[in-house]
């Protein structure tokens, strides 16, 4: 990436994600990319209420852009995420002009 | 399903007129009117006296179906039970006299139906036991007419015979029709002023909705009729109504029940339930610390709660990349 320029274009591989979160139930997580034109659902992850180890969730996503999102679905679930750590690596340099 | 029915006399219903009687035995009670006039070959009904002389017997009957010799009471006639053909089968003898024409009888369906339906045989044979066939005129008479009236002959005669009549019946074929009247939206959680939606299949031939005169919504510790002019709409296949205020302060399940007056049907049916679950839509937020669900309040006179999720809490980052 050009450190100068904040925006180049690279095509981004989105490999993988990192926290540290404690929870209850399973958190359900997503990458979308810019309007939501790509995404794909990573597996769920199931949280403790306390947990010596912050976990891995791969993924295989690629876009220019991408936001994380998770959320929980069912009765009495909850998360505290105090860390989100996302593994990029640039793949192409642009799209096509 | 399709099948054949027989109506055969049990009772007698009124008895027109002097000398019935039955032959042999000269007996003059209903009882043994009835019994002459069933299909025995045994016995029969006859109507002896000076002339002129006229007259007429009626029967009630019971219900035989697919040839079953034991009768079924009409409150256990297969759902949906619907007659398709009905014939009067009269058996008689007309004994010999001065001219056949001298007599004049008729049979008859019904006990309170016009007599112009009924049937008086152009052909009356004077000496021999013979069939009479009588086919009531369309529309097709229904399971309630043929079970609440009574079929029957009358007489009218000027010479000195003696008319023998052997029995009365009525055969035909019936169907079973199915149908289902359905709530489509009745996964919704109602509250008072949503629309409640009805609707017929498309079995043919369809009772449709528009036989429905009125519907009652029964629940827990109360009911309430809405009248067919209060129905938002009301076509063959769909039928929609707005939950009234009666249910202001319901949470639950509710029965919906139509009345409706029919060529099918006529009677009470159940079309099924829906369930209020929020009797008061309105009410107060109240953010609790550490609280992983939501508190609805279902009744406010009761203090009813219910625990539901937190419609689904999220976190999202911002855009990544560069």
């Amino acid at each position: 990436m050009d450190n100068g320029n904040p925006f180049t274009g690279e095509l981004l591989h989105f490999n993988a994600i990192r926290m540290r979160i404690v929870g209850s139930g399973n958190l359900q997580l997503t990458l979308n990319s810019l309007d939501s034109i790509h995404s794909s659902d990573l597996a769920q992850l199931a949280m403790s209420s306390a947990t010596n180890r912050e976990p891995t969730v791969l993924s295989n996503f690629v876009d220019q852009r991408a936001q994380l999102i998770g959320f929980t679905n069912q009765m009495d679930e909850w998360f505290n995420i105090s860390r989100i750590i996302i593994y990029v690596r640039p793949t192409f340099s642009s799209y096509p002009q | 399903m399709a099948g054949t029915f027989k109506l055969l006399v049990s009772t007698v219903a009124t008895k027109v007129g002097a000398g019935w009687t039955t032959s042999p035995g000269g007996l003059t009670t209903d009882a043994a009117l009835a019994n002459a006039a069933k299909y025995d070959d045994t016995s029969s009904c006859i109507q002896s006296g000076a002339q002129p002389i006229s007259g007429s017997l009626s029967f009630n009957t019971e219900w035989y179906l697919d040839g079953s010799i034991i009768p079924t009471p009409f409150a256990n006639l297969p759902a949906g039970f619907n007659v398709l053909s009905a014939i009067l089968t009269l058996q008689c003898t007309l004994t010999t006299t001065a001219g056949y024409s001298s007599y004049t009888f008729t049979m008859f369906f019904s006990n309170t139906e016009s007599r112009d339906i009924s049937n008086t045989p152009a052909d009356r044979t004077v000496g021999a036991k013979r069939y009479y066939d009588f086919t009531h005129p369309l529309p097709v008479p229904t399971a309630l007419h043929l079970n609440t009236d009574a079929i029957g002959f009358s007489i009218d005669r000027n010479g000195a015979g003696i008319p023998v009549f052997q029995f009365i019946e009525v055969n035909g074929t019936y169907e079973t029709i199915t149908f289902n009247w359905a709530i489509t939206n009745s996964g919704t959680n109602f509250k008072v002023g949503d629309t409640v939606h009805i609707t017929a299949n498309s079995v043919t031939p369809l009772p449709p909705l528009t036989d429905i005169t009125e519907l009652t919504l029964t629940w827990a510790d109360g009911s309430l009729t809405i009248p067919s002019t209060d129905f938002l709409l009301w076509t063959l296949y769909t039928l929609d109504f707005v939950i009234p205020v009666g249910l202001d302060n319901f949470n639950g399940d509710v029965t919906i029940d139509a009345t409706v007056v029919g060529t099918y049907f006529t009677g009470t049916a159940t079309i099924g339930t829906f369930t209020i679950i929020v009797a008061n839509a309105s009410g107060i937020y109240r953010i609790v610390l550490n609280k992983t669900n939501d508190t609805i309040y279902i009744d406010h006179t009761t203090g009813q709660t219910t625990d539901v999720a937190i419609p689904q809490p999220f976190f999202k980052t911002g855009f990544i990349g560069g």
